[in-house]
């Protein structure tokens, strides 16, 4: 087997936990491993052919057994390639914000390595299987990683709450899974299903399983997906996870991790079951609005610094899925995009929330204000980083967001509500949240770091420079997309064009 | 000198295809000259030698089980087909082994309780392998019945040789009426059979079941198929014939806590497949709905009551008891990739088991007892120790890429394709609810602080590195599963 990009992209993590246990200095190891994902991606985003399609695929036939064949693949294509350079680019930010005096360092850099090589795996893997596989791989460091390093009274059972709760939605996507490996032979007949995205996909389009199938087969998916994502109502472990969480788990889970919902459903539901999608469509849709409006008002009324941005989190996952609801190329580009804008500006202010906890031991926003005054790099960044997540044109979340309400605005026009199609009020819906966001980001940063000072003492050396490349990664990248969105987004949508072929329109 | 050669001879258990297998071939018979040398040396050997019982017995283990792993081909039967020897019987054979092997190194290190100079710990280990291979080569129910009992006295024993104990002596108890009553059903199930059947030969008997059951004795032969059924569950421990799992798991040496989950569990599963694949083939469709409510039972007792665990053992119990849940479901598919499910998760359950019990046997004393409370810190004082009961308990639980999800994924696909779709959502609920009995542990372990004056918890290095490799297995097993489960499906074939 060749070097490929894909092999160093998923192979550094997993080499730095075998070195972690060899004693090798932690935060070497973990910048090295890092670093070298972000090489990989680099290169793999340098060399993609301008053609469609599964790139660098390589593979074998891992296991087969009781009718399911099971292969092992990477493979890269436009859709997934965002994903993937989020992914490098927010675990090496984790790393260089991790504070240098962790307590148990060489536990934690594993943890966040696991949880980079899992969210890393699930984008590359070109099977269903693996696609599931690399995402349990992180739960466990999941668990570690909030329950040592976490804050917060709560924290035992904040813990166990998150993994049962993302084990429960694992467990029905899992049975999603095995739905539809089974609908598919059903409606095919072929004696041996191969569980490669390419060839299931195929099978598939050939084959289309019946309406029933598609229904119950889609609704597992949806649900296992969403409860990944954070889809209302199944999001309530996620703002508490994220409140309690050090800031680099956060990050990585906030900012990466949590994409693997919506990237599955796009890459199998959508691929595979599109009638099913189809039927699903006004549920998802008011799903999504209970994100965007509910969950939105519940981040306005919030008091605590890191409340306050995991139910942004959670809420901009509405946008996600109106994207996926309208399933236009347009509004699916948008996800891609959103998806990497959402990702690096919520790991940035991840980051500087966890730097405001740690200078003045609070995140009550009651007691904070002033920050900037003292730490202007502070100010500075959350500024940028909180103006980008309310979609900021020039930075990159605007490019998504517009491109998910165009792409949105008026699809499917034979499922109306009243006098328009129902897409067409999720586009208002998401227009009023834009405004929704820009209260509580913007209230929060004047709250925080401008204004009077507060009543808890800010302590003012110098931030650390890791501390500081790692913000001014993101806030880069975040400018880079946000200005030059064409290359991320044309291949994006000829990804999607390639993979979803007449599905979408 | 006889004896020895044709022990030696036996060990290879080179049979040749076809019929007909000499009897000095049959392992069985050089398991048991190991096990009556050990005891006899160990009562009136020279005191030395009896010193070093518990390594020969381990190392004797060792051999056979490599004999075992690299010579024993499938084909054949002896004693006019009172023995089987099988894939099946082969791939369980083996599992024993291991579980024999396993277990007395884990008594010939701990600390806890066994002591290697207690002569019947060294022995009796060879007469439970012995009578669990005898069970799983059965092709008679004489056979079944006096290797079942002899797999029970001797457990017995084992489970209560702590006399000074009362929770072992309460262990034992439970024990002794559990097999009592479980014998009790099955003999009273293969009088009723042979009543209808007029035989008590698996072959002749699979020709006549279905004719009986349809005659006028009818309802005597389900009787008595129900009563061997009911047998069979108490020994795999499934629900709702689980009571005494956790007391029994609980009061028993750690040694012996490993041994009996794993290879009296793998006994117990042997049974069951051998009689729904013999004697009971004819009637297996009419048997899956019986056995997928016992795994949907089984499942939902072990995991539900393992929750409110707070002593590992204990808990270990309940979770077994929802494992041979999951078992169940390969067998309730009735098909030839549940079988071979059935027998990937035993190996994977065996190897996880053991690294949890192998660390708890090596530490208990120094902890302090089996509570989950003693674990705290763990990972503070023995980071290396603590993550590989992590490994161990993840493996458990059923999360990639270790052993114990490929497992479940074989069964659950196994299951799936058989149409048990209801079982399966009810196991994905149980994975659910295991998630945070497994997690107990290794909250203890890494979120909170040692105990204050914790002494050190040195495990020497053979221990530490015994306990590495059967989590190697754990990993290996569940990232390159293609070729054992390849080679289980080959020896199940008959090739």
């Amino acid at each position: 087997m060749s070097v490929s990009p894909l092999l160093v992209i998923i192979g550094a993590p997993l080499l730095g936990v075998l070195a972690l246990l060899f004693r090798v200095p932690g935060r070497l190891v973990a910048l090295g491993s890092t670093g070298l994902m972000c090489v990989g991606a680099l290169w793999a985003a340098a060399c993609m052919p301008a053609a469609g399609g599964m790139q660098y695929r390589q593979g074998f036939d891992w296991l087969e057994a009781g009718g399911i064949r099971v292969t092992m693949g990477l493979g890269v294509d436009g859709f997934s390639l965002p994903f993937v350079i989020l992914t490098c680019v927010v675990a090496l930010a984790a790393v260089l914000a991790t504070p240098r005096n962790m307590p148990r360092a060489a536990e934690f850099y594993a943890c966040l390595l696991l949880i980079a090589a899992g969210a890393a795996g699930s984008f590359l893997a070109t099977d269903l299987v693996f696609l599931y596989i690399f995402h349990e791989l992180a739960l466990v460091p999941t668990f570690l990683g909030i329950g040592i390093w976490g804050d917060g009274p709560r924290r035992v059972f904040v813990t166990f709450q998150t993994v049962v709760y993302l084990m429960a939605g694992s467990m029905v996507l899992l049975a999603g899974i095995l739905g539809l490996l089974w609908a598919l032979r059903a409606a095919s007949g072929v004696a041996v299903v191969s569980t490669d995205l390419v060839a299931l996909r195929d099978l598939a389009a050939a084959h289309a399983p019946g309406m029933a199938a598609q229904r119950w087969v889609f609704g597992f998916l949806l649900i296992g997906f969403g409860t990944l994502v954070g889809l209302f109502p199944f999001h309530t472990w996620a703002p508490r996870a994220y409140a309690v969480a050090p800031a680099p788990i956060a990050m990585l889970h906030a900012g990466v991790l949590k994409k693997f919902g919506i990237y599955g459903l796009i890459r199998v539901g959508l691929a595979v079951l599109p009638s099913g999608a189809d039927a699903w469509r006004e549920w998802l849709l008011v799903l999504l609005l209970g994100n965007i409006l509910v969950i939105g008002w519940a981040a306005v009324q919030q008091k605590q610094l890191n409340d306050m941005l995991g139910y942004s989190s959670v809420m901009h996952m509405g946008y996600l899925f109106l994207g996926v609801a309208a399933g236009t190329n347009l509004g699916l580009t948008g996800v891609a995009l959103l998806s990497v804008g959402h990702g690096l500006s919520i790991a940035g202010l991840f980051a500087v929330s966890g730097m405001v906890l740690e200078r003045s031991g609070t995140l009550a926003m009651g007691q904070l204000g002033g920050i900037a005054s003292r730490l202007p790099t502070l100010g500075f960044a959350f500024s940028v980083l909180g103006l980008a997540s309310i979609g900021l044109p020039g930075l990159a979340n605007f490019a998504g967001e517009i491109s998910i309400l165009f792409g949105s605005w008026g699809a499917h026009g034979d499922l109306s509500w009243g006098p328009m199609p129902a897409l067409s009020w999720g586009v208002v819906a998401a227009a009023f949240g834009l405004i929704l966001s820009a209260v509580y980001m913007l209230r929060a940063t004047k709250a925080v770091f401008f204004g009077p000072g507060g009543s808890v003492e800010v302590e003012a050396g110098p931030i650390p420079m890791a501390w500081r490349a790692s913000v001014f990664i993101l806030i880069g990248c975040l400018l880079v997309v946000g200005m030059a969105p064409a290359g991320l987004s044309m291949a994006a949508s000829s990804g999607l064009a390639e993979w979803l072929g007449g599905v979408a329109r | 000198m006889i004896g020895l050669a044709s022990g030696a001879m036996a060990a290879t258990g080179l049979a040749p295809a076809g019929h007909g297998m000499p009897w000095w071939q049959v392992p069985e018979f050089c398991w048991l000259l190991v096990g009556t040398v050990l005891l006899l040396g160990g009562c009136w050997g020279p005191e030395p030698l009896r010193g070093r019982a518990g390594a020969v017995s381990t190392a004797f283990f060792g051999l056979m089980f490599i004999v075992g792993l690299f010579f024993w081909r499938p084909g054949g039967e002896a004693f006019g087909g009172f023995y089987r020897w099988d894939g099946l019987a082969i791939l369980f054979k083996r599992l024993f082994l291991f579980g024999g092997l396993i277990a007395s190194w884990m008594m010939l290190r701990s600390p806890d309780g066994p002591r290697s100079e207690r002569i019947e710990y060294v022995a009796l280990p060879w007469f439970a392998v012995l009578a669990m291979g005898l069970m799983a080569s059965a092709g008679d129910f004489a056979v079944l019945f006096v290797s079942l009992e002899t797999l029970t006295i001797t457990s017995y024993i084992l489970v209560s040789l702590e006399r000074d104990r009362a929770t072992s002596l309460e262990a034992g108890i439970k024990y002794l009426i559990m097999g009592g009553l479980s014998a009790a059903f099955l003999v009273y199930g293969i009088a009723l059979l042979y009543g209808t059947c007029g035989t008590l030969r698996f072959d002749e008997m699979a020709s006549r079941l279905p004719g009986a059951l349809a005659g006028e004795l009818g309802p005597v032969a389900r009787a008595g198929l129900l009563c061997v059924m009911v047998a069979v569950a108490f020994k795999v421990a499934a629900a709702p014939f689980q009571w005494w799992v956790p007391d029994v798991y609980q009061g028993a040496p750690v040694p012996i806590t490993g041994f009996l989950a794993v290879a009296s569990k793998a006994a117990g599963f042997a049974v069951l497949l051998r009689l729904l694949w013999g004697p009971f083939a004819g009637v297996r469709e009419a048997l899956v709905p019986m056995i997928a409510w016992l795994a949907a039972a089984s499942i939902v007792v072990g995991n539900f009551g393992a929750l409110s665990q707070r002593n590992l053992k204990r808990l270990m119990g309940y979770s077994g008891v929802s494992h041979a849940g999951y078992l169940l479901m390969g067998v309730a598919a009735g098909t030839a990739a549940g079988v071979e499910a059935v027998i990937y998760y035993l190996i994977g359950y065996a190897a996880a088991v053991f690294v949890v019990l192998g660390l708890l046997a090596g530490l208990v004393d120094r902890l302090g007892g089996a509570d989950l409370r003693h674990l705290n810190g763990l990972a503070k004082r023995e980071p290396g120790l603590a993550w590989l009961m992590l490994v161990g308990l993840a493996s458990l639980a059923g999360l990639p890429p270790l052993v114990g999800f490929l497992g479940k994924w074989l069964v659950f696909v196994a299951a799936f394709q058989a149409g048990l779709v209801w079982l399966v959502i009810v196991a994905c609920v149980g994975v659910v609810a295991s998630l945070y009995y497994y997690l107990a542990p290794v909250r203890g372990m890494f979120f909170e602080p040692p105990p204050p004056d914790a002494p050190s918890l040195e495990l020497d290095i053979p221990y530490r590195t015994c306990i590495s490799v059967l989590m190697g297995i754990t990993i290996i097993l569940g990232v390159a599963p293609g070729p054992v489960v390849a080679a289980i499906g080959g020896l199940l074939a008959g090739q």
